[in-house]
């Protein structure tokens, strides 16, 4: 699980670095929202930004909406660096894409327990794709069978969508993944086979 | 100079080491980075404030509240505080008296770190 800083306070910076790297995760370290935004941009896209509401060249918040602004290939769980008391600050970010926030000076043990409900959100988002991504892949496989389909009343032909008439059994071998294997019902074969059978042995006995 | 007399009055220690898990080396490498860096925060306001430069005081005077905070500094945090409204607030008027007690609040600091690295070193060399 790989977590950038963005903050521009070198001692905020250095214990946040500290305690996430003893908690186990992989640390990117930025000094503003500009060295935070080139190093996503440059392929280390983190499972976790937590970043400085206030920063030179570019803030948390811009860099908050340039994240949300742009796909990238797994989700990003922002959580905002604020002060205490300041309502509308946690408002605007959390309305411009942050998904949580913690005030400085931030306590480890609220911090621990933020990343993980983070980490559990990221990890069922992740679940939740991944079953996403399986069921697209089984949809495209399956052809199916849908809407008005024209058929002959007597012979019981399909007209397909290049009006060619065809067989039943051959249309639906197309349009869906059934296959036939051809036998012979009671009712035909009482009065189609049957008959026909007789026919051919009657003819036999003639000759 | 201020000399600091208690330790306690500046910062909270229980609160620091609780906030650096009781690592004594990390704690003592955060107050080497804040010595190394104050100059320069504290320079960034007072340019600020003689350009009158209200985003750039709010700025710098919240980057060096973040910073006492995470010492629990608080009176030093509380003037950081009123100088980062000032420039919010494009005030002026008391910037400058604010300022120059920001830096007599962070002298005291400066000798309070001191005052701490060497009780930990004393403690250290006791154990």
């Amino acid at each position: 699980m790989t977590i950038l800083i963005a903050e521009d306070d070198s001692v905020t910076r250095k214990l946040l670095e500290s305690i996430l790297i003893r908690w186990g995760y992989v640390v990117i370290v930025t000094c503003d929202g500009n060295e935070a935004w080139k190093a996503i941009q440059d392929g280390n896209v983190p499972d976790v930004a937590i970043l400085d509401w206030i920063m030179p060249r570019m803030d948390g918040l811009e860099l908050c909406r340039k994240i949300r602004s742009k796909h990238f290939n797994k989700p990003i769980y922002i959580i905002m660096l604020t002060v205490k008391g300041q309502k509308n600050d946690i408002i605007e970010g959390l309305s411009n894409g942050a998904d949580d926030y913690i005030t400085k000076p931030f306590d480890r043990d609220e911090l621990g327990a933020r990343l993980h409900a983070g980490v559990r959100i990221l990890e069922l988002q992740m679940d939740l794709a991944n079953h996403i991504n399986k069921l697209e892949d089984a949809l495209s496989k399956v052809k199916q069978l849908q809407g008005l389909i024209p058929i002959c009343s007597y012979c019981k032909k399909i007209r397909d969508d290049r009006n060619y008439w065809q067989q039943v059994e051959e249309y639906i071998t197309r349009h869906s993944e059934a296959k036939f294997s051809h036998g012979v019902c009671p009712e035909c074969y009482k009065n189609i086979v049957k008959p026909d059978l007789e026919k051919i042995l009657a003819h036999k006995d003639n000759r | 100079m201020s000399i600091v007399k208690n330790l306690n009055a500046i910062i909270d220690k229980d609160e620091i080491m609780e906030r650096v898990n009781g690592d004594i080396d990390l704690l003592i490498e955060l107050m080497d980075l804040f010595i190394a860096d104050y100059p320069k925060l504290l320079s960034n306001i007072k340019n600020a404030i003689i350009q009158e430069n209200s985003g750039e005081l709010k700025r710098s005077a919240h980057t060096i509240k973040g910073s006492v905070g995470n010492f629990s500094a608080n009176s030093a945090y509380n003037i950081a505080l009123s100088l980062e409204i000032m420039g919010q607030n494009n005030n002026f008027s008391n910037a400058e008296k604010t300022y120059i007690q920001l830096e007599k609040e962070i002298d005291l600091l400066i000798q309070t770190f001191d005052i701490l690295k060497r009780r930990i070193l004393y403690d250290n060399s006791n154990c």
